[in-house]
């Protein structure tokens, strides 16, 4: 049995070797001098070259990584929130209940995820100038709050159509309206799912880069992401260690929320109200 | 969506609802998906009426445009090679790459749903692919892994297989570009994870009681439990691959000859590099028209194979 | 009726929210009524790297400080997706008073959908004396507009590796044609099957200079009909299969993985010997090889053009929406004319056109020798300056295509040198 056990988390460190590869590059990478960056896959620097996060972190001209840092958090947490939100109440209103256009709604939510952005970029753009939005947070804030991105809605659906009906009946017999429904039991069975959500767009938004770029335009609004990459020329040299340092650091906030909310899929809810 | 009954119906269906209090209050169903309602007119329906428009005219996006009839669409169909290629590549990318994501994101979720000390670490590394995503680290990674003198080949050759020209092969390019986003199977594992949290361990006791083994608890509870995620797993990656961009961009830019030339990086060429938006709106309502036909046949099949606890079919 | 009540609510909001559309739109540029001169925002975006962003960002704070009724609100950021931005910017009435544009986009954003100011129309405002004439009149002049000001000089040059040179006893002044390549190349590959002279070519560094020098004519001429017949090109295919063939060039499954040559290993490992390029990379690749040495761009004696090519760097541009022009440009003149603007931009976009700039530059030591020594010998033989539709993205890409087809040995020469006269002539026909 413990052999057994043994072999097993040797074949998932040998696997998992695939998946770190690439963080262990990043941070070699960023003590590297920068001609040896590209050159190599191995870990090893033939020097250390210190400083790159010191000089990353200082940014350019007057604003610093620690600016975009903050401007990233004002920007990320709010549309997690509400999308969770969001999501979660439309999600229920379509999975449980039928009305007039049900399924044409429903089927409209799911085909606006199938039409590639590049096109409707523009007439977005000139939609939100009209709003006065640009330059501000608002891109985001207002789809997130309006529950626009059909994925978290359609993902909540999903899991709620998992939990039994009689769970509901049992509550409205107890004396629940439909709101209480939702908050007081399906709520807590729903929690795996709005764990994904939070991961999901917590991790999307974060790296956002090409929404960002389009609204954003004051270097001192900008977010990790636009900081990462407000360097990288096309044809100019590239101070890449301090790069890679920058992205380094801008990885930690992911891999923290999802080390933290991952643990919810295994401990926590119970299931034992799903006897049905 | 197909497993709803038929809105316009709502008179016949009150019928056959076996409990009145639930045709009651229906309605405010709407009320709960009113902020989409809300977000769909003011924020969604424009730009995509307006991308439609476009696909009629010959938008530069910086000068004025002209009405030209269905001449992007017959462009498109008669004239433009790159379009069937990109097409035929889209296609195989597609299929080859949704269904082995989806197996290996099960697959591992099943290897890392339990209990153990240390779980939580494998789950945080095998998901870290999925937060790197179009990265430099990554496209560095996959062009040291598959270049001729790289690491797949130098362990193929100690299995004696001969090398092979991974990225560089016309022939082979398309499939280790599909291995990116296989890799990246972290959100599917998420979904499954989550999912399998939803199955109720009763079952399970029932099953080991009636002495079932271990493959056969997985077909007969694991997986019709999860088949809800399936389906959001399969037709949300359909999606996406579909319209996939970055795994041929980061690491090919479409070569070599175009064999990686996705429809994603035609249309950005278009729209971008040749000022041609009217056309790339026009290849985009192709697209949306060629998703929404699988995205159709994937809902329909899935009331033969999708178990939903509510009792199915939407009632 | 509740959802009656839903849609009366949701199509207010959206009246509403088209009401304010009406008054809210994005705009630039200040006001005020104070005494002297106007107060004025100007919104400049640029792309680069750290370096560059630096030096504009002194120069915009020593403007400010001179004419304190001005300021500058700076918009900058990396290349990526630099353009796409710039673009929805125009398509919104949206974009800054003054951006540079990459020769790549002035065709179609400066000349066919004029959205910059003809920088003649405000000469009061810029020293354009201090620019050489003859160079803006050739590079930067498109329909007889002034389509921005250059903020350097760029030019294609041979880039090659002194200790590869070294190694198989090439002659740093040998003078390159297209048959010297061949030999030595082929000589090279021999000595050491591992090394070969040349990385990869592509459609602007090879097939339209290499075409151009046999016909003397521009690749599309009159932005009309092709300056070439399908003979030349098959020429120019079969000489690069005969290159691929001998080992004078990394095969193509190889490099074909490094559209920047720079990037590639084996150049990186001192296996490739040259590359021909734009000045302005040098610095790029100098950061992974730093012992370079610039020659000539190979032109054959009997060549009818020298087809070497010149290209203004990033003129810098003045919006035509923008609400003061006069402003712009002064801003404009004086970051690319004045000793003092010159003195902190150094080289950040490779060598200043105007003339006692550069040449005070040198003196000081402040620009790359390399990169000055490289723009010196592509202006000392420039090709004809590749304009309109010979630098049309879309009949580049085909170019390029087919290009790359031959080096897999798809097509044969024949066969592509008949299908490129055949899609580019269908092309320029719906493109009339």
């Amino acid at each position: 049995m413990t052999l057994k056990k043994a072999g097993f988390f040797l074949l998932l460190s040998m696997l998992g070797l695939l998946f770190l590869y690439p963080l262990l590059w990043l941070v070699s990478a960023s003590f590297k001098p920068n001609n040896e960056i590209f050159s190599s896959i191995g870990l090893i620097p033939s020097e250390i070259v210190w400083g790159a996060y010191e000089r990353g972190w200082e940014g350019v001209g007057r604003t610093s990584f620690g600016r975009f840092f903050t401007n990233t958090f004002v920007l990320v947490v709010p549309v997690v929130l509400m999308t969770m939100f969001s999501s979660l109440i439309v999600a229920y209103g379509f999975a449980r209940f039928n009305f007039p256009f049900k399924k044409l709604f429903f089927a409209l939510m799911i085909s606006t995820l199938m039409l590639p952005d590049a096109v409707v970029m523009i007439p977005r753009y000139i939609l939100f100038r009209n709003f006065g939005w640009l330059n501000s947070y608002l891109p985001f804030y207002a789809p997130a709050l309006l529950a626009v991105n059909a994925f978290f809605v359609f993902l909540i659906v999903q899991f709620l159509r998992g939990i039994p009906r009689d769970l509901d009946e049992a509550a409205v017999i107890d004396g629940c309206n439909s709101f209480g429904i939702l908050t007081r039991v399906l709520l807590p069975l729903a929690t795996p799912a709005l764990i994904s959500v939070c991961i999901f767009q917590f991790i999307w938004t974060w790296n956002e880069f090409f929404t960002a770029l389009i609204y954003i335009n004051s270097v001192s609004k900008y977010t990790v992401a636009l900081g990462l990459r407000m360097v990288l020329d096309n044809e100019g040299a590239v101070n890449w260690n301090q790069v890679m340092a920058m992205s380094v650091v801008t990885i930690v906030p992911c891999i923290a929320v999802f080390f933290m909310a991952q643990k919810y899929f295994v401990e926590g809810i119970s299931t034992t109200g799903l006897k049905g | 969506m197909n497993n709803q009954p038929a809105a316009g119906a709502s008179a016949s269906p009150r019928l056959r609802l076996p409990r009145k209090r639930r045709a009651k209050g229906q309605r405010i169903g709407l009320l709960y998906i009113s902020p989409w309602i809300l977000g769909f007119i003011v924020l969604t329906l424009v730009p995509f009426v307006a991308s439609l428009i476009y696909s009629f005219t010959d938008y530069s996006m910086v000068r004025e445009q002209r009405f030209v009839g269905l001449a992007n669409y017959i462009e498109m169909f008669t004239k433009d090679p790159d379009f069937y290629q990109s097409l035929r590549v889209t296609l195989l990318y597609v299929v080859m790459a949704v269904p082995a994501k989806l197996v290996v994101a099960l697959l591992v979720a099943m290897l890392l749903n339990r209990t153990m000390r240390g779980m939580g670490i494998y789950r945080t590394i095998y998901y870290l692919p999925s937060i790197l995503g179009g990265s430099v680290a990554v496209s560095v990674l996959w062009r040291f892994l598959f270049m001729r003198e790289g690491m797949v080949n130098e362990v193929l050759s100690y299995l004696s297989i001969p090398a092979l020209n991974w990225l560089g092969d016309p022939q082979l390019a398309l499939f280790t570009i599909t291995l990116l986003p296989v890799w990246e199977f972290g959100s599917s594992m998420v979904l499954f994870l989550a999912g399998l949290k939803q199955v109720p361990r009763e079952l399970y006791e029932a099953s080991r009681v009636d002495g079932a083994g271990k493959a056969r608890a997985f077909f007969s509870i694991t997986l019709p439990m999860l088949t809800p995620i399936v389906l959001f797993n399969l037709i949300m990656q359909m999606i996406n691959a579909f319209q996939q961009f970055t795994a041929a961009f980061v690491i090919t830019d479409g070569g070599p000859t175009k064999a990686t030339y996705l429809y994603g990086l035609m249309l950005y060429d278009n729209a971008f590099q040749f000022f041609k938006m009217g056309y790339a709106s026009a290849q985009s309502w192709v697209l949306f028209v060629i998703i929404l036909a699988f995205t159709l046949i994937l809902f329909k099949t899935s009331n033969r194979w999708a178990h939903y606890e509510d009792g199915g079919d939407g009632r | 009726m509740t959802h009656q009540r839903i849609w009366a609510g949701a199509l207010g909001a959206a009246l509403l929210a088209g009401a304010l559309a009406g008054c809210s739109g994005g705009g630039n540029g200040g006001s005020g009524e104070a005494d002297g001169p106007e107060e004025v925002t100007l919104r400049f975006s640029w792309w680069g790297s750290e370096v560059r962003h630096k030096a504009l960002l002194e120069a915009i704070d020593l403007y400010m400080d001179n004419n304190p009724h001005v300021t500058i609100e700076p918009e900058y950021g990396g290349f990526d997706g630099y353009y796409q931005k710039l673009v929805t910017q125009f398509a919104g009435g949206t974009a800054p008073d003054l951006t540079p544009l990459s020769v790549d986009w002035i065709d179609e954003l400066a000349v066919k959908s004029e959205l910059v100011v003809d920088l003649y129309t405000l000469d009061e405002y810029i020293e354009l004396d201090a620019f050489d004439a003859d160079f803006l009149e050739r590079y930067a002049v498109f329909d007889g507009k002034l389509a921005g000001l250059p903020m350097g000089a760029n030019g294609m040059v041979t880039l090659y590796n002194r200790e590869f040179l070294e190694r198989f006893d090439i002659p740093e002044d040998t003078k390159w044609d297209w048959e010297t390549i061949h030999e030595i190349g082929r000589r090279v590959h021999e000595e050491d099957p591992n090394a070969y002279l040349l990385g990869m070519f592509d459609y602007r560094t090879f097939l339209q200079p290499f075409v151009n020098q046999r016909t003397g004519n521009d690749w599309i001429v009159d932005d009309q009909t092709l300056g070439f017949d399908a003979a030349v090109v098959e020429e120019a295919f079969a000489y690069y299969q005969q290159l691929l063939d001998d080992g004078v060039m990394q095969p193509v499954e190889e490099s074909s993985l490094y559209p920047d040559l720079a990037e590639n290993l084996q150049w990186q490992e001192g296996n490739i010997g040259m590359m021909f390029t734009l000045a302005s990379t040098i610095a790029k690749v100098k950061s992974y090889t730093p012992d370079l040495g610039v020659s000539m761009y190979p032109v054959p004696d009997d060549a009818k053009t020298s087809a070497v090519l010149v290209n203004p760097s990033n003129p810098l541009a003045v919006n035509k929406a923008s609400r003061h022009p006069e402003e712009a440009a002064k801003f404009a003149g004086w970051l690319l004319t004045s000793p003092e603007a010159a003195a902190i931009l150094k080289d950040v976009y490779s060598v200043p056109v105007v003339q006692a700039n550069a040449d005070q530059l040198v003196a000081d030591g402040a620009i790359d020798p390399t990169v000055a020594e490289a723009v010196e010998i592509a202006m000392s033989n420039p090709g004809n300056p590749v304009k309109g539709l010979s630098n049309n993205q879309e009949l580049n890409q085909i170019a390029q295509d087919l290009l790359e087809r031959v080096a897999f040995k798809q097509l044969s020469p024949e066969e592509a040198a008949a299908e490129m006269t055949a899609r580019l002539n269908e092309k320029l026909g719906s493109m009339q």
